[in-house]
C-alpha cells in the first residue's frame, strides 16, 4: 500500500469515526444521566437524514440551514420521544424502558418506511458544493475533510456545553448523583430534556454528514446498522463519558476501514468489517469490563 | 391511569356493567368451578363437530372456505390495500420524482387512503367484504361452532369428570390431559396449511420465550441475543440432517441410510443443534459473567451480530446466500412434543431447588452467596439450558421452512422473542406461554397489512409497558382448575422487580 491510498484510508477512517462518535455521543449522554440504553438512538439519527431531504428538496435550502434545521426538527423529536415513552417509566423497572425504546425505535423505522415509501433517496447534487474563496483563490474542499471538521467542531461545542456551562454541570453532576443532585435544586427533567436535545442533534447532524458522505445509503433502515455501531464505540469507550465515545467511535471507524484497506490483500473479504467490529467489543470487555474511560460502580450492598 | 376515565365514560358503562357484571360473574364461577379437562373434551367435540358440518355451515355464513384459524387471519384481510406511503412521500422526495406541490400531493394521497379506509371497514366489492362483515361473520362461525359447543359438553361433562379426577393418581391424569391435548392439536391441525404452520411456529416461539423467560425474567439478567443460539442450533442440526440422509447440493449425496432420518436421526440433530447452542452459549458465558446488568445485555447483543456475520463469512454451509434443501422434518407432531417436552423441563427446573436458586440471584445476587447458594453455577447452569432450549428450537424452525439463511436470525428475531418474554411477563411459564401464542397469532392476523404490521407491534409493546411494564402475568402463575388434589403450596418469593 502506496504512501497516498494510506492517507486516503486515514481519511476515510476518520471520516467513518467520526460520524459513528457523533451518534455515539448520544447513546452516552443519555445512560450518563437516566442509565438508559436508548435504543432508537440509531432511528433518531434516520430522521435527522430525512429531515435533511426535506430541507434539501422541498424547502429548497443549502446545506448549512438544512443541517440545523434538521438538528432543531430531530431534537423536539427527541424531546418527544422522551416525554412519552421514557418519562412515565422512569420510576419503573429499567428493563421495561429499555424494551420501551427498541419498540420506540422499530416504530420510528417502520413508521416512516409506511408513511414514506420505499423509493430510494439522496442529497441533491449541488447540496454540499464546498468551496472556500479566499481573496481570488477558490479552494475545492474534499467532502471528507469538511465532515471531519462538522464533527469535531460539533463535538467541541458539545464539549464546551458539558464541562465550561452550568448546564454542562448540572448533567455532569446528575449523572453521578441523581438523588441528591435534585435536592440541590437542579431540576431533572430539564437536564434529561437537555440530554436528549443534545443527543437528538447531534444525531440529526450525523445523519446528514452521513447521507451526504454515502450518497446511496439513505433508507428508513439506515440507522439499525450505524445505531448498533454507534453503541458498540459507546460501550467501547465506556458507557456515560463523552470523551470516551468520541474515541470509541474513531477507534471502531479505524478498525473497520483498515480490516478492509490491509485485510483484501491477502483475502479477507470486507464483509468481515462487522465481524471485527463485534469481536473488538467483547475483546474490550473482557479485559477492560467498564470500556476505556468507564468507571467501575461498585455494587452496595 | 385507570381512575382517570371521565364521567362520560363511566356514566355509560356504569349501567352496562350493572347488569352484565352478575352474569359475567355468574358464568366466571362456573368456568373456575370447571376442570380443565373437561374444556379440553368440550373442545375434541368441537373439532369433532368442525370437521362434520364445519364445512357447510361455513358455506351458509358465505365463506368460501372455513375461516382460517378461527378466522383470526380472515378478519384484518380487507386493510390489505392500505398504502399510507403517500401521505409523507412527498415531503421527503427521491431525486428523480419530485413533486411539485407537496402539500397537495400529500392532501390528496389522505383522501384517497381515507376512501379506502372506510371501504376496508364496510364494503370492498362482491368477492371482497368490509371488516366489519367478516368480523360479525367470524364471530358467528366461532361462536356457534366452537364456544356453545364448547360451553354445553363442559358443563354436561363436569360432574363425571370431576369424579374421575378425584379417582385417578395425578400422574395418570396428566398423561390423560396431555393426550387429549395432542389429539385435539392434530386432529384440528393437521391440515398440511396455514393451520399446521400457524401452530408450528407457535409451538417455536413458546420454547423460545419460555427459554428466554427463565433467563431474563427468573434470573432477572438482560440477554437480548437469544437468536444467536436459535442460529447456532438451526445451522448444527440442518448440516447434521443434510449431510447424512439428504441428497442435496450442498453436501452431496446422503452420508447415512437416509431411512434412519426419521425419527432417529432427526432427533439426535435436535439434541445436537441445542448442545451446540449450549457450547456457544459457555463461550458468551465466560466475558459476560465478570459483567452484570446492562453489559451482559451489550454482550449477547454482539454475540449475536458476530454468529449472525460468522456464518454470512461460512461459504460452505452457503454464507449470506442462506443453507437450501433442509429436509422438511419438523411436522406438528415433532413440534408438539417438543414442547412440551421443553415446557416440561423448564418447569421442573424453576420449580426444583436449583430454581429457588436463580430466583434467588434475580432478588439478591450477594444476599443469596452469602447465603451458600452457588451463583456462579447456577448462572453458568441457567444460561446454558437457556440457549440449548434455543437451539432446538432453531433446528425445528430450520426444519419447517426448508431454507434458512444468515438474515433470519438477526437482531430482529432476538427482539421478538424479547417482546413475547415481556408481553407474557418476567418470570412466568404460562404468560410466556399465552405470550408465545398471542403473538404468534398477532402475527399471522396482521399479515395482510405488510409493512403496517411491524408499526402496529411496537405500538402495541409501547403501550404495554406504559401501562402495564410488568406484562400480562407478570411474577405470577395462571391459576388453572385442574381438578386434582394441590401439592402443599409453598409461599414463593415473589414480585420484586428492583433491578441493581
Amino acid at each position: 500500500m502506496d504512501l497516498d491510498t494510506l492517507a486516503q484510508q486515514f481519511l476515510n477512517a476518520l471520516q467513518l469515526g467520526s460520524l459513528y462518535a457523533l451518534v455515539a455521543l448520544g447513546y452516552t449522554m443519555v445512560y450518563g444521566v437516566l442509565l438508559l440504553i436508548n435504543f432508537a438512538h440509531g432511528d433518531i439519527f434516520m430522521f435527522g437524514a430525512f429531515i435533511g431531504v426535506f430541507g434539501a428538496f422541498v424547502l429548497g435550502l443549502p446545506f448549512l440551514p438544512t443541517l440545523l434545521l434538521s438538528m432543531i426538527i430531530t431534537a423536539l423529536l427527541g424531546i418527544t420521544i422522551e416525554k412519552v415513552a421514557y418519562k412515565p417509566l422512569r420510576h419503573a423497572s429499567r428493563l421495561s424502558a429499555v424494551i420501551t425504546a427498541l419498540g420506540v425505535g422499530l416504530l420510528l423505522e417502520n413508521g416512516m418506511l409506511a408513511l414514506t415509501g420505499a423509493d430510494p433517496r439522496r442529497y441533491p447534487d449541488n447540496f454540499f458544493a464546498a468551496s472556500v474563496t479566499i481573496g481570488d483563490t477558490t479552494l475545492e474542499l474534499s467532502v471528507r475533510i469538511v465532515i471531519i471538521a462538522v464533527a469535531l467542531i460539533l463535538f467541541l461545542c458539545l464539549y464546551y456545553i458539558v464541562q465550561r456551562t452550568k448546564w454542562g454541570m448540572a448533567m455532569r453532576a446528575i449523572s453521578y448523583d441523581k438523588f441528591a443532585v435534585p435536592l440541590m435544586g437542579v431540576s431533572q427533567d430539564r437536564i434529561i430534556t437537555l440530554t436528549f436535545v443534545l443527543g437528538a442533534g447531534l444525531a440529526a447532524a450525523a445523519g446528514i454528514l452521513w447521507g451526504v458522505a454515502f450518497t446511496a445509503s439513505l433508507s428508513p433502515y439506515m440507522g439499525l446498522r450505524v445505531g448498533w455501531k454507534a453503541f458498540i464505540a459507546a460501550v467501547v469507550g465506556g458507557i456515560g463519558d463523552i470523551r470516551g465515545a468520541a474515541l470509541g467511535g474513531l477507534l471502531l471507524g479505524f478498525v473497520e476501514i483498515f480490516v478492509v484497506a490491509l485485510g483484501s490483500p491477502i483475502g479477507i473479504s470486507s464483509s468481515y468489517r462487522d465481524l471485527v467490529g463485534f469481536a473488538l467489543l467483547l475483546v474490550i470487555l473482557v479485559v477492560r469490563p467498564t470500556g476505556l474511560f468507564g468507571v467501575a460502580r461498585r455494587q452496595k450492598l | 391511569m385507570a381512575g382517570r376515565s371521565g364521567n362520560l365514560f363511566s356514566s355509560i358503562f356504569r349501567p352496562v356493567g350493572r347488569i352484565v357484571s352478575p352474569v359475567w360473574t355468574a358464568l366466571r364461577r362456573q368456568l373456575a368451578q370447571t376442570p380443565v379437562l373437561a374444556f379440553q373434551l368440550g373442545v375434541l367435540v368441537a373439532v369433532l363437530l368442525e370437521q362434520w358440518q364445519g364445512e357447510a355451515f361455513a358455506d351458509l355464513l358465505g365463506f368460501r372456505r372455513i375461516p382460517r384459524f378461527f378466522g383470526i387471519v380472515d378478519i384484518f384481510e380487507p386493510f390489505s390495500d392500505l398504502d399510507f406511503s403517500g401521505i409523507l412521500a412527498p415531503f421527503f422526495p427521491s431525486p428523480n420524482n419530485i413533486s411539485a406541490s407537496p402539500l397537495q400531493d400529500s392532501v390528496q394521497a389522505l383522501g384517497e387512503l381515507a376512501t379506502t379506509f372506510v371501504k376496508a371497514f364496510f364494503y370492498q366489492g362482491p368477492r371482497a367484504p368490509g371488516f366489519f362483515d367478516v368480523t360479525f361473520r367470524v364471530l358467528i362461525y366461532d361462536i356457534v361452532v366452537f364456544v356453545v359447543p364448547i360451553l354445553i359438553i363442559a358443563f354436561l361433562l363436569r360432574p363425571l369428570v370431576s369424579e374421575l379426577l378425584r379417582r385417578f393418581p395425578k400422574w395418570s391424569l396428566i398423561l390423560v390431559h396431555l393426550i387429549i391435548l395432542a389429539a385435539i392439536v392434530l386432529l384440528w391441525g393437521d391440515d398440511g396449511g396455514t393451520r399446521e404452520l400457524v401452530l408450528i411456529f407457535m409451538g417455536i416461539n413458546i420454547i423460545l420465550t419460555v427459554s428466554l423467560n427463565l433467563v431474563n425474567g427468573y434470573m432477572g439478567e438482560f440477554s437480548v441475543g437469544h437468536a444467536a443460539f436459535m442460529a447456532v442450533g438451526a445451522y448444527v442440526s440442518s448440516v447434521m440432517t443434510m449431510w447424512a440422509f439428504v441428497d442435496d447440493r450442498v453436501f452431496g449425496a446422503p452420508a447415512l441410510d437416509p431411512s434412519w432420518g426419521l425419527p432417529v436421526g432427526f432427533a439426535i440433530a435436535l439434541f445436537a443443534g441445542g448442545i451446540a447452542a449450549a457450547i456457544a452459549a459457555l463461550l458468551v458465558a465466560f466475558p459476560s459473567f465478570r459483567t452484570r446488568g446492562d453489559y451482559l445485555a451489550i454482550v449477547t447483543l454482539a454475540v449475536n451480530f458476530i454468529v449472525q456475520s460468522a456464518i454470512n463469512n461460512m461459504e460452505g454451509i452457503g454464507g449470506a446466500r442462506g443453507l437450501n434443501g433442509v429436509p422438511l422434518w419438523s411436522d406438528l407432531s415433532w413440534v408438539l412434543l417438543t414442547t412440551i417436552l421443553s415446557v416440561f423441563i423448564i418447569h421442573s427446573l424453576v420449580n426444583s431447588t436449583f430454581g429457588k436458586g436463580i430466583i434467588a440471584i434475580r432478588e439478591d445476587e450477594i444476599a443469596s452467596e452469602l447465603m451458600g447458594v452457588n451463583t456462579k453455577r447456577i448462572k453458568l447452569v441457567t444460561f446454558l439450558v437457556s440457549s440449548f432450549f434455543a437451539g432446538v428450537a432453531g433446528g425445528l424452525f430450520a426444519h419447517v421452512l426448508a431454507y434458512i439463511n444468515p438474515g433470519n436470525f438477526g437482531i430482529l428475531k432476538s427482539t421478538e422473542v424479547l417482546v413475547m418474554v415481556y408481553l407474557g411477563g418476567m418470570g412466568s411459564i404460562s404468560g410466556s406461554i399465552i405470550a408465545a401464542i398471542i403473538f404468534t397469532l398477532l402475527l399471522e392476523a396482521l399479515r395482510p397489512l405488510a409493512i403496517l404490521k411491524w408499526v402496529v407491534i411496537p405500538l402495541i409493546l409501547i403501550v404495554l409497558m406504559l401501562f402495564r411494564p410488568q406484562g400480562l402475568f407478570g411474577f405470577r402463575e395462571i391459576e388453572l382448575n385442574w381438578g386434582w388434589q394441590k401439592a402443599k403450596e409453598k409461599p414463593e418469593v415473589s414480585g420484586a422487580t428492583a433491578e441493581d
